[in-house]
Protein backbone atom coordinates (compact mmCIF):
# COMPACT_ATOMS: atom_id res chain seq x y z
CA UNK A 1 0.00 0.00 0.00
CA UNK A 2 1.52 3.30 -1.06
CA UNK A 3 1.49 6.32 1.21
CA UNK A 4 -0.78 8.34 -1.33
CA UNK A 5 -3.51 5.54 -1.11
CA UNK A 6 -2.77 5.38 3.12
CA UNK A 7 -3.81 9.42 2.67
CA UNK A 8 -6.52 9.16 0.53
CA UNK A 9 -8.07 6.27 3.01
CA UNK A 10 -7.60 8.47 6.07
CA UNK A 11 -8.73 11.54 3.96
CA UNK A 12 -12.76 9.57 3.07
CA UNK A 13 -13.00 8.15 6.64
CA UNK A 14 -11.62 11.95 8.06
CA UNK A 15 -13.98 13.34 5.61
CA UNK A 16 -17.12 11.07 6.99
CA UNK A 17 -16.28 11.46 10.25
CA UNK A 18 -17.11 15.40 10.07
CA UNK A 19 -20.19 14.89 8.12
CA UNK A 20 -21.62 12.88 11.51
CA UNK A 21 -19.63 15.76 13.43
CA UNK A 22 -21.77 17.88 11.63
CA UNK A 23 -25.16 16.41 12.52
CA UNK A 24 -24.14 15.73 16.08
CA UNK A 25 -24.13 19.32 17.34
CA UNK A 26 -26.68 19.02 19.14
CA UNK A 27 -25.04 16.71 21.90
CA UNK A 28 -22.47 17.39 24.43
CA UNK A 29 -18.42 17.05 23.48
CA UNK A 30 -17.62 14.04 25.39
CA UNK A 31 -20.59 12.59 24.18
CA UNK A 32 -19.93 13.75 20.64
CA UNK A 33 -16.14 12.41 20.66
CA UNK A 34 -16.90 9.47 22.13
CA UNK A 35 -19.53 8.90 19.18
CA UNK A 36 -16.76 9.64 16.46
CA UNK A 37 -14.17 7.69 18.41
CA UNK A 38 -16.08 4.89 18.37
CA UNK A 39 -17.52 5.14 14.56
CA UNK A 40 -13.67 6.20 13.75
CA UNK A 41 -12.73 2.75 15.47
CA UNK A 42 -15.44 0.75 13.46
CA UNK A 43 -14.28 2.14 9.68
CA UNK A 44 -10.06 1.38 10.84
CA UNK A 45 -11.74 -2.36 11.58
CA UNK A 46 -13.80 -2.67 8.11
CA UNK A 47 -11.01 -1.13 6.11
CA UNK A 48 -8.35 -3.65 7.44
CA UNK A 49 -11.25 -6.26 7.22
CA UNK A 50 -11.90 -5.59 3.46
CA UNK A 51 -8.22 -4.97 2.99
CA UNK A 52 -7.88 -8.95 3.78
CA UNK A 53 -10.34 -9.92 1.76
CA UNK A 54 -8.52 -8.21 -1.21
CA UNK A 55 -11.41 -5.48 -2.03
CA UNK A 56 -10.05 -2.79 -4.13
CA UNK A 57 -11.02 0.11 -2.56
CA UNK A 58 -11.83 -0.77 1.01
CA UNK A 59 -12.23 3.02 2.69
CA UNK A 60 -14.60 3.74 0.29
CA UNK A 61 -16.50 0.67 0.89
CA UNK A 62 -16.26 1.00 4.39
CA UNK A 63 -17.92 4.26 4.93
CA UNK A 64 -20.59 3.46 1.86
CA UNK A 65 -21.19 0.38 4.64
CA UNK A 66 -22.58 3.08 7.40
CA UNK A 67 -24.72 4.83 5.07
CA UNK A 68 -26.05 8.49 4.76
CA UNK A 69 -23.59 10.50 7.72
CA UNK A 70 -26.47 12.35 8.39
CA UNK A 71 -29.24 9.93 8.96
CA UNK A 72 -26.46 7.97 11.20
CA UNK A 73 -25.54 11.22 13.17
CA UNK A 74 -29.94 12.10 13.61
CA UNK A 75 -30.43 8.46 15.55
CA UNK A 76 -27.48 9.00 17.87
CA UNK A 77 -29.17 12.00 18.54
CA UNK A 78 -32.54 11.17 18.70
CA UNK A 79 -31.43 8.93 21.76
CA UNK A 80 -28.99 11.22 23.43
CA UNK A 81 -32.65 13.63 23.46
CA UNK A 82 -34.80 11.23 24.51
CA UNK A 83 -32.21 10.02 27.73
CA UNK A 84 -32.00 13.89 28.31
CA UNK A 85 -35.73 14.63 28.02
CA UNK A 86 -36.48 11.66 30.40
CA UNK A 87 -34.45 13.35 33.07
CA UNK A 88 -34.85 16.96 32.14
CA UNK A 89 -37.64 18.92 34.15
CA UNK A 90 -36.91 21.51 31.33
CA UNK A 91 -40.30 22.65 29.56
CA UNK A 92 -38.00 23.44 26.64
CA UNK A 93 -36.46 20.38 26.59
CA UNK A 94 -39.28 17.99 26.90
CA UNK A 95 -40.67 20.04 24.17
CA UNK A 96 -38.07 19.75 21.48
CA UNK A 97 -38.13 15.34 22.52
CA UNK A 98 -41.91 16.03 21.91
CA UNK A 99 -41.81 17.36 18.65
CA UNK A 100 -39.01 14.99 17.53
CA UNK A 101 -40.88 12.00 18.51
CA UNK A 102 -44.06 13.81 17.05
CA UNK A 103 -42.34 12.78 13.66
CA UNK A 104 -42.02 9.04 14.44
CA UNK A 105 -45.63 8.59 14.01
CA UNK A 106 -49.29 8.89 15.76
CA UNK A 107 -48.69 7.78 19.19
CA UNK A 108 -45.85 10.34 18.93
CA UNK A 109 -47.96 13.14 17.63
CA UNK A 110 -50.31 12.35 20.59
CA UNK A 111 -47.74 12.78 22.80
CA UNK A 112 -46.77 15.77 21.12
CA UNK A 113 -50.09 17.27 21.48
CA UNK A 114 -50.39 16.74 25.34
CA UNK A 115 -47.00 18.58 25.86
CA UNK A 116 -49.00 21.86 23.66
CA UNK A 117 -51.95 21.24 25.02
CA UNK A 118 -50.48 20.71 28.96
CA UNK A 119 -48.14 23.44 28.62
CA UNK A 120 -50.25 25.81 26.96
CA UNK A 121 -52.95 25.34 29.65
CA UNK A 122 -50.70 26.45 32.39
CA UNK A 123 -49.16 29.37 30.53
CA UNK A 124 -52.91 30.22 30.34
CA UNK A 125 -54.07 30.24 33.95
CA UNK A 126 -50.47 32.15 34.72
CA UNK A 127 -51.11 35.13 32.16
CA UNK A 128 -54.81 34.69 34.09
CA UNK A 129 -53.62 35.07 37.34
CA UNK A 130 -51.65 38.31 35.90
CA UNK A 131 -54.07 39.80 34.45
CA UNK A 132 -56.71 39.46 37.10
CA UNK A 133 -55.80 43.14 39.06
CA UNK A 134 -56.13 45.13 35.70
CA UNK A 135 -59.11 43.49 34.57
CA UNK A 136 -62.00 42.88 37.19
CA UNK A 137 -64.16 40.88 34.71
CA UNK A 138 -61.53 38.51 35.09
CA UNK A 139 -63.19 35.72 37.17
CA UNK A 140 -64.62 31.83 37.26
CA UNK A 141 -67.95 33.07 35.36
CA UNK A 142 -71.05 30.88 35.68
CA UNK A 143 -74.50 31.40 34.12
CA UNK A 144 -77.19 29.66 32.42
CA UNK A 145 -74.90 29.28 29.08
CA UNK A 146 -72.50 27.26 31.07
CA UNK A 147 -68.94 27.98 32.74
CA UNK A 148 -65.77 30.46 31.74
CA UNK A 149 -62.61 30.46 32.99
CA UNK A 150 -61.10 33.81 32.18
CA UNK A 151 -63.01 37.09 30.77
CA UNK A 152 -66.89 36.93 30.47
CA UNK A 153 -68.43 39.34 27.44
CA UNK A 154 -70.43 41.90 28.76
CA UNK A 155 -73.32 40.73 26.12
CA UNK A 156 -74.00 37.55 28.24
CA UNK A 157 -75.74 37.38 32.48
CA UNK A 158 -73.91 35.51 35.25
CA UNK A 159 -72.05 36.02 37.95
CA UNK A 160 -68.31 35.51 39.48
CA UNK A 161 -67.77 32.88 41.77
CA UNK A 162 -63.97 32.99 42.92
CA UNK A 163 -63.60 36.92 43.37
CA UNK A 164 -60.20 37.58 44.54
CA UNK A 165 -59.27 33.69 44.97
CA UNK A 166 -59.00 33.29 41.43
CA UNK A 167 -55.70 34.60 41.59
CA UNK A 168 -54.67 31.71 44.34
CA UNK A 169 -56.48 29.13 41.90
CA UNK A 170 -54.94 30.21 38.46
CA UNK A 171 -51.80 29.78 39.85
CA UNK A 172 -52.55 26.61 41.76
CA UNK A 173 -53.67 25.40 38.27
CA UNK A 174 -51.06 26.59 36.21
CA UNK A 175 -48.69 24.79 38.45
CA UNK A 176 -50.40 21.33 38.21
CA UNK A 177 -50.76 21.49 34.61
CA UNK A 178 -47.39 22.26 34.13
CA UNK A 179 -45.76 19.57 36.44
CA UNK A 180 -48.68 17.57 35.74
CA UNK A 181 -47.51 17.41 31.95
CA UNK A 182 -43.53 17.43 32.93
CA UNK A 183 -44.26 14.10 34.94
CA UNK A 184 -46.41 12.83 31.50
CA UNK A 185 -43.87 13.97 29.56
CA UNK A 186 -40.55 11.96 31.39
CA UNK A 187 -43.01 9.24 31.60
CA UNK A 188 -43.64 8.81 27.71
CA UNK A 189 -39.67 9.81 27.08
CA UNK A 190 -38.42 7.19 29.14
CA UNK A 191 -36.62 4.84 27.14
CA UNK A 192 -39.00 2.04 28.62
CA UNK A 193 -41.71 3.85 26.69
CA UNK A 194 -40.44 1.35 23.40
CA UNK A 195 -43.09 3.22 21.26
CA UNK A 196 -40.88 6.24 21.53
CA UNK A 197 -37.95 4.98 20.13
CA UNK A 198 -37.30 6.21 16.53
CA UNK A 199 -36.17 3.47 14.44
CA UNK A 200 -35.05 4.22 11.52
CA UNK A 201 -35.04 1.39 8.61
CA UNK B 1 -32.53 -1.86 5.54
CA UNK B 2 -32.07 -2.58 9.18
CA UNK B 3 -31.68 -6.08 8.87
CA UNK B 4 -31.29 -8.65 6.95
CA UNK B 5 -31.53 -12.45 6.59
CA UNK B 6 -32.03 -15.65 4.51
CA UNK B 7 -35.54 -15.58 2.64
CA UNK B 8 -37.04 -17.89 3.18
CA UNK B 9 -40.74 -17.55 1.81
CA UNK B 10 -43.34 -15.54 -0.34
CA UNK B 11 -43.01 -12.32 1.90
CA UNK B 12 -42.33 -9.98 -1.42
CA UNK B 13 -42.07 -6.36 0.18
CA UNK B 14 -40.09 -8.37 3.12
CA UNK B 15 -42.09 -5.71 5.78
CA UNK B 16 -43.11 -8.83 7.25
CA UNK B 17 -39.77 -10.40 8.08
CA UNK B 18 -37.98 -6.69 8.53
CA UNK B 19 -40.72 -6.11 11.66
CA UNK B 20 -39.70 -9.33 13.05
CA UNK B 21 -35.99 -9.09 13.20
CA UNK B 22 -36.54 -5.48 14.21
CA UNK B 23 -38.87 -6.70 17.22
CA UNK B 24 -35.80 -9.64 17.81
CA UNK B 25 -32.55 -7.37 17.74
CA UNK B 26 -32.64 -6.48 21.52
CA UNK B 27 -32.85 -9.98 22.44
CA UNK B 28 -30.30 -10.56 19.62
CA UNK B 29 -27.44 -7.96 21.33
CA UNK B 30 -28.33 -9.15 24.86
CA UNK B 31 -27.81 -12.55 23.62
CA UNK B 32 -24.44 -12.32 21.92
CA UNK B 33 -23.07 -10.43 24.70
CA UNK B 34 -24.12 -13.31 27.30
CA UNK B 35 -20.44 -14.75 26.76
CA UNK B 36 -18.62 -11.88 27.36
CA UNK B 37 -17.55 -8.76 25.95
CA UNK B 38 -17.36 -7.61 22.56
CA UNK B 39 -16.47 -4.86 20.35
CA UNK B 40 -18.90 -3.49 17.64
CA UNK B 41 -17.60 -5.44 14.63
CA UNK B 42 -17.22 -8.38 16.14
CA UNK B 43 -20.56 -8.35 17.55
CA UNK B 44 -21.35 -7.82 13.81
CA UNK B 45 -19.94 -10.69 12.75
CA UNK B 46 -20.85 -13.11 15.43
CA UNK B 47 -24.67 -12.42 14.81
CA UNK B 48 -23.99 -12.86 11.56
CA UNK B 49 -22.21 -16.48 12.13
CA UNK B 50 -24.20 -17.74 14.82
CA UNK B 51 -27.55 -16.33 14.36
CA UNK B 52 -27.22 -15.56 9.82
CA UNK B 53 -28.70 -11.71 11.29
CA UNK B 54 -26.87 -8.89 9.07
CA UNK B 55 -27.44 -5.90 10.70
CA UNK B 56 -26.52 -2.81 9.17
CA UNK B 57 -23.52 -1.23 10.41
CA UNK B 58 -25.09 2.11 10.71
CA UNK B 59 -27.89 0.99 12.95
CA UNK B 60 -26.02 -0.96 15.42
CA UNK B 61 -23.99 1.62 17.40
CA UNK B 62 -27.46 4.25 17.73
CA UNK B 63 -28.99 0.48 19.28
CA UNK B 64 -25.62 0.48 21.37
CA UNK B 65 -25.80 3.32 22.63
CA UNK B 66 -29.70 3.00 23.45
CA UNK B 67 -29.24 -0.60 25.45
CA UNK B 68 -26.52 1.81 27.67
CA UNK B 69 -28.79 4.43 28.28
CA UNK B 70 -31.24 1.71 29.52
CA UNK B 71 -28.28 0.49 31.99
CA UNK B 72 -28.19 -3.10 30.23
CA UNK B 73 -24.60 -2.47 28.54
CA UNK B 74 -21.64 -1.16 29.85
CA UNK B 75 -18.78 -0.26 27.76
CA UNK B 76 -14.91 1.13 27.42
CA UNK B 77 -12.14 1.87 25.59
CA UNK B 78 -9.56 -0.62 25.28
CA UNK B 79 -6.36 0.06 23.50
CA UNK B 80 -5.18 -2.81 21.76
CA UNK B 81 -1.26 -3.75 21.61
CA UNK B 82 -1.18 -3.44 17.96
CA UNK B 83 -3.63 -1.21 15.90
CA UNK B 84 -6.46 1.34 17.43
CA UNK B 85 -8.57 1.29 20.28
CA UNK B 86 -11.88 -0.47 20.36
CA UNK B 87 -14.79 0.07 22.72
CA UNK B 88 -15.88 -3.46 24.07
CA UNK B 89 -19.81 -3.87 25.57
CA UNK B 90 -20.59 -6.30 28.02
CA UNK B 91 -23.76 -7.00 30.03
CA UNK B 92 -24.68 -5.63 32.97
CA UNK B 93 -26.65 -7.17 35.16
CA UNK B 94 -30.20 -5.65 34.27
CA UNK B 95 -28.86 -6.42 31.38
CA UNK B 96 -28.52 -10.38 32.07
CA UNK B 97 -31.97 -10.80 33.67
CA UNK B 98 -33.32 -8.52 31.00
CA UNK B 99 -32.09 -10.96 28.94
CA UNK B 100 -33.11 -14.39 30.83
CA UNK B 101 -36.61 -12.19 30.70
CA UNK B 102 -36.53 -11.52 27.23
CA UNK B 103 -35.64 -15.33 26.21
CA UNK B 104 -38.27 -16.68 28.34
CA UNK B 105 -41.37 -14.89 26.65
CA UNK B 106 -39.54 -15.72 23.15
CA UNK B 107 -39.10 -19.45 24.00
CA UNK B 108 -43.24 -19.20 24.87
CA UNK B 109 -44.04 -17.35 21.87
CA UNK B 110 -42.30 -19.52 19.88
CA UNK B 111 -43.55 -22.73 21.19
CA UNK B 112 -46.96 -21.33 20.64
CA UNK B 113 -46.33 -20.41 17.12
CA UNK B 114 -44.51 -23.41 16.19
CA UNK B 115 -48.22 -25.73 17.67
CA UNK B 116 -49.55 -23.38 15.15
CA UNK B 117 -47.68 -23.79 12.38
CA UNK B 118 -47.71 -27.64 13.14
CA UNK B 119 -51.60 -27.25 12.09
CA UNK B 120 -51.00 -25.13 8.77
CA UNK B 121 -48.27 -27.82 8.05
CA UNK B 122 -50.43 -30.65 8.78
CA UNK B 123 -53.62 -28.85 6.82
CA UNK B 124 -51.52 -28.48 3.86
CA UNK B 125 -50.81 -32.31 3.36
CA UNK B 126 -54.61 -32.28 3.62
Amino acid sequence: MTAIELLTENALIQDFLRRVANGLRALDDPEKEDILAEIGSHLRDRVEELRSQGAPHPAEQAVAGLGDPAELASQFVASAQQRRASRSYAPWILLRAGARIALSGGKGMLVFLVAVIGYGGAVAFLVGAILKPFLPQMGLWVGNWGMVWGLKSDAVSGHELLGQYFIPASIVLSFVFASGCTLLLQRLTRPAGRLLNRVVP
Amino acid sequence: MYVTMLRTGNDRDGRWEAQLRKGSLDLALLAVLWEGRLYGLEILRRLEKVAGLEVAEGTLYPILMRLKQDGLFKSTWVEAQAGHPRKYYWLTPAGRQRALDMAKTWNLFSQGISSLLARVKDGAKE
